[in-house]
């Protein structure tokens, strides 16, 4: 779950990933867009959408464990006693 | 930029609901400034979501119908007059927004396409939601509003009891910068807490958390638990509208457990679906699988959510075909919640001069104990951003502006006093940590007294580690200092007032105490009194009707 990099050399440099962006994930560098919090990304996509010459590559897997959703109720889990 | 900027409203937040106010303020003249601390219109859950926008619609629904229906979910916590207010208003704003060329989906003759979903009585009209924001912001900018992008705000300004701005750092530079204004509309969105639902990740408590530091009241907030449903190993935007339309989930035995019996079936949205999950999880039926198999409107599915689409191609993910584990989502007081700030009919809050709208604002007013309705929040963004930009602009016209100055210099050591500070914790670790606990089953959806105050241990503890252990290395990461501050606040209210509800009343389910009670049916609001959250019973009130949604 993440946006995994941007291909500079189809890069036009008219930086819309960066102004859409509702994460501050890129940001405007000094040659072009850069990626800045990878660790931020929703994988939302607008970056993908935007991106006039389709530089942009972002993956929709998850990385981040999703903890404990079920709680104590999931089978998998070690029953938690209150 | 510069550092003291002045206004006459200052709208906090430009999702739905802010755009709308901002939008609304300025059409009413008043001098208008719209923050985001991303990019105004297109960051927030309102761009990501699949557009289905509750809307009751006159010669086609019955209101009698609509308003009882809605009573009898709402279990004794929501309100008549409010429902009525809400119903007609919304869809005066509805058409009125569609005559002004907002991107509606109409059928072949020019009406609303409706579409049904969970909850009492639900038929919403559909929107593009990101094209209707990029046509929202526009009509902003044309009106004159100054859109400040990149603006993190932190604190509502006051003098004595009165809001006279917003204070706030930007983004890229960390610049502080106060917005003096007569009128302020908190509209930030909910706080989703990073959970595992997508396209909310903005929504982090903050409009709650500086609504509650100035003396606003919130309210419902035990109602703040709502859990929508996530794919458990990829991310898309847009899922929860599939069970409407054809979709449905099944157990690991293949079994479609929520369609079991009739009765059952006709109840299960939000909150009683996840609890449905988590009881064949419990049962040893687990996993749970979506099986969009018969999923209609795949076209249409494909201009509501756009990045759903993109999301797939690029994955080389089927997901109509495949049958893809699922898992409750946690999404908290955002989306299809009933928890916020208070505010009455005119989107004022308990503060004069303060609104609130969307998910910032409580919603428990039209929905009480009913938490997940389909298409109730962007009605709701809708409507209340409309009513707050209209409160706000009144208010400012009336009142006088503030002569003092601020001190710039007071204010940029106190908001940035976390940059540099030498971090053993970083905020996002806390912020994950706290996201995981209030996720948890057994903590938000099958509550119990001694499993709440646990959960309320360990958010003192983060907060005194964020506090006391943590720190911000940039403007970026101070962002998000800020954000697991807020979040942890509104966890806290949150617990403190599902620990107060010693009954079970729609989705707020107690396993101490299984069954409604009489004595119960009242709202409970959380205060705070020299930053000590204060729990309390308040009778609710009949409001009166006083319209909203005109042009
Ligand atoms: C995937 C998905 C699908 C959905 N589908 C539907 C649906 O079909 N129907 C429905 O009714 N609801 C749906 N929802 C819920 C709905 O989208 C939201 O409840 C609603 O849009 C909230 O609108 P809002 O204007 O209150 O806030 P938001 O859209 O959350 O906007 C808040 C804005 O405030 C900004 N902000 C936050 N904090 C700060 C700060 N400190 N300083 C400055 N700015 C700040 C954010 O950047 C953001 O732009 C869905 C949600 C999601 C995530
Ligand atoms: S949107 Fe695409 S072309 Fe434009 S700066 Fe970003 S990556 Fe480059
Ligand atoms: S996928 Fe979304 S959050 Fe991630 S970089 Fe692109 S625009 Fe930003």
């Amino acid at each position: 779950m993440a946006v995994e990099r941007i291909d500079h050399d189809e890069c036009t440099g008219c930086l819309l990933c960066a102004e859409v962006c509702p994460m501050d994930v890129i940001r405007p560098g000094e040659n072009g867009p850069r990626i800045s919090y990878r660790e931020d990304c929703q994988s939302c996509y607008m970056c993908v959408q935007k991106c006039p010459a389709g530089a942009v590559e972002v993956s929709p897997w998850r990385v981040y464990p999703l903890g404990r959703i079920y709680g104590r109720f999931d089978p998998k889990e070690r029953w938690i006693p209150d | 930029m510069n550092n003291v900027i002045k206004a006459d409203v200052a709208v906090v937040g430009g999702g739905l609901a802010g755009i709308n106010a901002a939008r609304r303020a300025a059409e009413l003249g008043a001098r208008v400034v719209l923050l985001d601390k991303a990019r105004a219109g297109t960051s927030g859950p309102s761009a990501f979501s699949s557009g289905d926008i509750l809307c009751w619609v006159p010669g086609q629904d019955s209101l009698g119908d609509w308003v009882q229906a809605y009573l009898d979910a709402g279990e004794g916590l929501n309100s008549r007059a409010w429902l009525t207010m809400f119903f007609e208003g919304h869809y005066r704003l509805v058409e009125n927004l569609a005559g002004r060329g907002f991107p509606f989906i109409l059928d072949g003759n020019g009406n609303f396409v409706r579409r049904s979903g969970q909850g009492p009585t639900v038929k919403c009209v559909l929107a593009p939601m990101q094209e209707f924001q990029e046509k929202n912001r526009q009509a902003c900018a044309s009106l004159g509003v100054t859109i400040l992008d990149r603006f993190c705000a932190v604190e509502v300004l006051m003098q004595g009891p009165r809001p006279v701005g917003v204070a706030g750092f930007n983004l890229y530079d960390g610049r502080v910068s106060a917005v003096l204004a007569r009128s302020v509309v908190i509209s930030t969105g909910g706080c989703s807490y990073r959970g595992p639902f997508f396209g909310q990740d903005t929504a982090a408590g903050e409009g709650l958390a500086m609504a509650l530091a100035s003396g606003a009241r919130l309210a419902y907030m035990e109602y703040g638990n709502h859990y929508d449903v996530g794919l458990a190993s990829f991310d898309t935007c847009g899922h929860s509208r599939f069970a409407a339309h054809g979709g449905r989930y099944v157990n690991s035995l293949g079994g479609a457990f929520h369609e079991r019996d009739e009765t059952r079936s006709r109840h299960v949205y939000g909150n009683a679906l996840a609890k449905a999950m988590v009881e064949e999880v419990r049962a040893g039926k687990g996993p749970i699988y979506a099986d969009l198999s018969g999923f209609r409107d795949r076209r249409l599915a494909a201009r509501l959510m756009p990045n759903l689409m993109l999301a797939l191609d690029c994955g080389g993910i089927d997901l109509f075909g495949d049958h893809h584990e699922v898992v409750p989502a946690f999404t908290g007081t955002s989306g299809a919640s009933s928890a916020g700030i208070w505010i009455d009919p005119g989107g004022r809050t308990s503060v004069a001069g303060l609104f609130a709208a969307g998910d910032s604002a409580c919603k428990g007013m039209v929905t009480g104990a009913c938490v997940g309705i389909s298409g109730i929040s962007l009605a709701w963004a809708n409507f209340t951003g409309h009513l707050a930009g209209q409160g706000a602009a009144g208010y400012a016209s009336a009142s006088d502006g503030w002569d003092g100055g601020v001190d710039l210099r007071e204010l940029e050591g106190r908001l940035l006093s976390p940059l540099g500070r030498r971090a053993v914790k970083g905020p996002r670790d806390i912020l994950r940590a706290l996201s995981n606990e209030m996720a948890r089953a057994d903590v938000s959806l099958i509550r119990s007294g001694s499993r709440l105050a646990g959960t309320l241990g360990k958010v003192s503890t983060w907060r005194w580690e964020l506090e006391n252990l943590s720190g911000a290395e940039d403007p970026h990461e101070l962002m998000i200092w800020y954000e697991a501050k807020s979040s942890l606040s509104v966890a806290e209210a949150t617990l403190l007032a599902a620990m107060e509800r010693r009954e079970s009343r729609g989705g707020h389910y107690r396993e101490d105490y299984q069954d409604k009670n009489p004595e119960f049916d009242l709202v409970i609001a959380v205060e705070e009194i020299n930053g000590v959250k204060c729990v309390k019973f308040v009778d609710e009130q009949e409001v009166p009707s006083v319209g909203g949604g005109e042009d």
